[in-house]
């Protein structure tokens, strides 16, 4: 049986929702909404886990349509797979579009006022305080592979990434 | 989503059904821009019919601020869902822009 290397041996990869591929891009969305919230069925989690799941998986995606072009600058697709413990679900998206670096992310301006404050720039920083563990692994033989971590549970608080 | 606006007094109330996400937050610029062209900044959003709201959503609600307050008016928000309230409290957007409980209280903000 597949293991999350994310969750540790205890992890179960899921067959329901079947792994899937996302070919194409923003208008792929539904798509990507879909899989999350038959995900989040699957899992019975509360309101609160599924708001964090669906918003940071439309963030991830974004960003991978954003900076995935390959060389003939058609979308990367973009394979969504899922994992679970007891205690946390992990959601992977995997891509072939160029790896790019999490850490060369700037930090998000949340503080500017309002003439100031630019606009965009905000979908890591929600990624990473609606997420427990986000992990990136580029250029695997797969593609480049992020998983979003989160607890089943409502109530759970992000660790620094 | 959908997009209805009513002019309420002086100010429109633009109310939204819906998520506001990549996909259908171009519709709500649109209707939020149309509305600034017409010179109606003084413009209240109605969010009680939304409970999701993504990064793209929040780029529309900005830069429509920025331009409703840049001609004299503002943009207000109100019926914020908590997963609504959440992004924008994790975005820094509770500190920028006034959200009401209630519709008729935002109208009433603008003190016509």
């Amino acid at each position: 049986m597949k293991r999350s290397p994310e969750l540790g041996s205890d992890s179960t990869a899921l067959s329901h929702p079947a792994p899937m591929i996302i070919e194409g891009g923003m208008d792929q969305l539904a798509s990507l909404h879909s899989f999350v919230e038959a995900l989040c069925n699957e899992m019975q989690v509360p309101d609160e886990v599924r708001f964090a799941l669906k918003l940071a998986a439309e963030e991830a995606f974004t960003n991978i349509m954003t900076h995935g072009y390959d060389a003939e600058s058609t979308h990367t697709p973009v394979d969504l797979s899922a994992h679970a413990t007891d205690e946390e679900i992990a959601l992977v998206l995997t891509d072939r579009g160029e790896a790019f670096d999490p850490r060369s992310v700037p930090p998000a301006d949340v503080h500017s006022g309002w003439e100031e404050r630019p606009i965009g720039g905000v979908g890591w920083h929600l990624i990473r305080r609606l997420i427990d563990r986000v992990l990136y692994e580029p250029d695997t033989p797969a593609g480049n592979r992020l998983t979003l971590v989160k607890r089943r549970t409502a109530g759970s608080r992000p660790q620094k990434t | 989503m959908t997009v209805s606006v009513q002019q309420m007094n002086s100010a429109i109330v633009a109310t939204v059904q819906g998520s506001i996400d990549s996909l259908t937050a171009p519709d709500l610029s649109q209707v939020l821009d149309d509305q600034i062209e017409e010179g109606r900044v003084q413009m209240v959003v109605n969010l009680q019919g939304v409970a999701y709201i993504s990064s793209a959503g929040l780029r529309t609600i900005l830069r429509s601020l920025k331009r409703a307050r840049r001609e004299g008016g503002d943009l207000r928000l109100t019926g914020l869902q908590p997963g609504v309230r959440q992004v924008l409290e994790l975005s820094g957007f509770t500190s920028i822009l006034q959200s009401y409980e209630t519709t008729s209280d935002a109208i009433d903000s603008f003190g016509l």
